[in-house]
């Protein structure tokens, strides 16, 4: 297990590594980059030939960015979004409201898929697979930012059940209440996958030897398929949940521009617009970062479940 | 005994009766595919959006980017329709004067279709009022259908454009990805050993490149727009057709009919292309069909960043976002793009799953 670890993690670090090289070479040397800005003053150009050292050949930029970034949490200074001001304390600022709405919504859309796909799983006499299949479909088809519209609309201003848009400085109560779409908007579809996938995991453990002696020894059909069928059933939705997360993760991009929330989202936005690229290169790092860091849990928790996958390094997987 | 009650029987009928054309496995797999209620109308709803796209532009006399500053935000307005008080071309104002809305100079003689009880504020009486909002605007006999926007553009020819680009983006990225992951996958699958393992590494290189990562790199580079959305939906959405296609052909290439085809003195190419691609080919369209919204999704999804195709170029996502700043007080200009985005959606998810059934019978309902 310690040796698939490190071989995991050995090989993320090193894709970790070539994307920051990539992200870094196509910023610097792209024609129209910030630093070619023809409207920069002398005194900023200046700042900007010591601190990112333009001028001087690329890989020595990389290296020395690298450095910094690694030992100082230097990532450089916003150019147009916050003028002055150093990257990461930018990020540092964005960085809890997204952290806050992706886990929230993750947090949501987890149990409610695991409930609601035992429940489907058990009570397949009372509602058709047909009628699952089209809700799961309906659910993991309309895009996210079109339930957004839909609960803006309804939810919010037709029937004033929570706030339409993100309040940033109310209180704690009515700030999390103004993140109950955003978050609902954002579980949706997760939901419906982990429904759809643990109502066919499920339904396929139906037939194997342990639930046949699970439900001989007596257990209901509820503690059989909990105790029992949900470890069968789980370990495939293991490589779904990194999906999963990866997508809540790009969903909030366009979920917090609708709720107006100030999260990396915006940032990531803004920042390409407005040409900020010291900005960019730092949230793609960051996203880089989060990406490949929930692709290296789901390889130990796959590992940890399946002795066949630590065993072969994943290639039976 | 009396034998008078029995008959022969008409062997030469009966023995017609039992005799039916054979099924061949793509006849089979058709009518396992028709059968199901869901593909049919998720087939017919595909047809429906399809038409409109191609034909829906020329079906009024508007451009979709000819703007009409004295028609901006019209409501939708149909023929026929509007007689039974839906798409009748009518606004509710808010916070009228009361007196004005009697007066013809101001609300032309029949505009004011009902007015809601008056209420009293800074000593104002004020009324809100629905108005035909084509009388008021002198444009008795001009129809939108789905209204107008902010720069007065007909909605009814900018959501079919717009569905036709969104369509575009996907079915063109979908096809090269097809193309290029079946090529690859075969190239893989049957040549096997080092090629292989060295191939499919860069697959997984390409594979934990994050999604966002590359559009943004594609996007700094290119500029935003169809062509770079295509490009980068095309470099790495090849992979997973790619694994799928190495997987059909390192199943198939030991079988007997290989190689059956190889004694007689099949080449290489033959054997891949008329052999064992056949037998690859439906989870291939699987894949593709359920590949389509993915891309769908992820042109739109740009598009409402601002970051996708630009204006005055419409496109599904564009008119969302476009609709977006208007929602609460015209629901309808988000209400259509977001219908037809959705029900193509599950349009195109419910075909993959009925093309899978079909392909696979013993994997029914698992989907």
């Amino acid at each position: 297990m310690f040796i698939y670890a490190i071989k995991r993690l050995a090989a993320l670090v090193l894709t970790f590594f070539t994307v920051i090289v990539l992200v870094f070479c196509v910023i610097r040397l792209m024609p129209g980059n910030v630093f070619d800005d023809p409207d920069l003053t002398s005194a900023a150009r200046e700042v900007l030939a010591e601190r990112e050292m333009t001028g001087r050949p690329v890989l020595l930029q990389l290296a020395d960015y690298i450095r910094r970034a690694v030992f100082y949490a230097d990532f450089g200074v916003s150019l147009k979004i916050d003028p002055g001001v150093p990257v990461f304390s930018v990020l540092k600022q964005r960085l809890p409201i997204t952290v806050i709405i992706n886990f929230a919504a993750l947090a949501l859309a987890l149990p409610l898929g695991i409930l609601l796909g035992v429940a489907a799983a058990l009570g397949r006499g009372a509602f058709s697979g047909k009628a699952v299949v089209f809700v799961t479909v309906m659910c993991v088809s309309v895009p996210s930012f079109v339930v957004a519209a839909l609960l803006q609309y309804f939810a919010a201003y037709r029937l004033g059940l929570a706030p339409g848009l993100y309040m940033p400085s109310a209180g704690f109560f009515e700030r999390s209440r103004s993140l109950a779409l955003p978050v609902l908007a954002l579980a949706l579809a997760p939901a419906a996958i982990v429904t759809r996938l643990l109502r066919a995991e499920l339904i396929d453990a139906q037939n194997t030897d342990f639930m046949a002696l699970a439900r001989a020894k007596g257990l209901s059909p509820f503690r059989a398929a909990v105790n029992h069928g949900l470890r069968y059933a789980i370990v495939p939705l293991i490589p779904v949940l990194t999906l999963m997360f990866t997508d809540i993760l790009a969903g909030s991009l366009v979920i917090e521009r609708i709720f107006s929330i100030p999260g990396m989202g915006r940032v990531l936005i803004d920042s390409i617009t407005a040409k900020d690229h010291s900005l960019t290169m730092a949230v793609l790092i960051f996203y880089t970062f989060v990406e490949l860091a929930a692709m290296f849990l789901a390889d130990l928790a796959l590992g940890a479940a399946d002795p066949r996958i630590r065993l072969t390094g994943g290639k039976t997987a | 005994m009396n034998n008078s009650k029995f008959v022969f029987a008409n062997r030469e009928a009966a023995q017609k009766s039992v005799k039916t054309a054979g099924s061949s496995r793509h006849s089979d797999i058709l009518r396992r595919l028709l059968r199901s209620k869901s593909t049919l109308s998720a087939i017919f709803c595909i047809c429906l959006i399809t038409f409109l796209a191609v034909f829906g532009p020329g079906m009024n006399r508007w451009a979709y980017n000819e703007p009409r500053t004295d028609l901006r935000y019209m409501p939708p307005r149909i023929a026929g329709v509007e007689r039974f008080g839906i798409f009748d071309g009518s606004r509710i104002l808010k916070r009228r004067r009361a007196a004005n809305l009697n007066d013809t100079s101001v609300y032309p003689a029949g505009s004011v279709l009902r007015v809601y009880p008056v209420f009293i504020e800074h000593g104002v009486e004020l009324a809100d009022a629905k108005v035909d909002v084509y009388l008021l605007n002198e444009a008795k006999n001009t129809y939108f259908w789905f209204g107008t926007d902010y720069l007065g553009r007909d909605l009814w020819t900018r959501l079919w454009m717009g569905t036709r680009l969104s369509l575009f983006i996907a079915l063109t990225s979908v096809f090269f990805n097809t193309v290029i992951g079946t090529v690859y996958g075969a190239v893989c699958g049957y040549y096997g050993g080092k090629t292989d393992l060295l191939l499919m590494r860069v697959t997984e290189i390409l594979d934990s490149l994050p999604q966002i990562v590359l559009f943004t790199l594609l996007i700094i580079i290119i500029g935003p727009g169809a062509w770079p959305i295509i490009a980068a939906l095309c470099i790495r959405g090849w992979t997973g057709t790619a694994r799928l296609v190495r997987a059909q052909f390192l199943r198939y290439k030991g079988f007997e009919f290989v190689l059956a085809a190889r004694t007689i003195g099949a080449g290489d190419l033959r054997i891949i292309t008329a052999h064992i691609l056949p037998n690859a080919i439906g989870p291939v369209v699987t894949r593709a069909m359920a590949a389509i919204p993915g891309a769908i999704f992820i042109e739109s999804f740009l598009a409402y960043l601002g970051l996708g195709v630009q204006a005055p170029e419409p496109s599904l996502g564009v008119l969302l976002a476009d609709g977006r700043q208007l929602l609460t007080e015209m629901p309808y200009q988000t209400f259509f793009p977001a219908l037809v985005i959705s029900v193509l959606m599950i349009s195109f998810n419910m075909l993959s799953i009925g093309l899978r059934e079909a392909l696979d019978p013993t994997r029914r309902g698992e989907s």
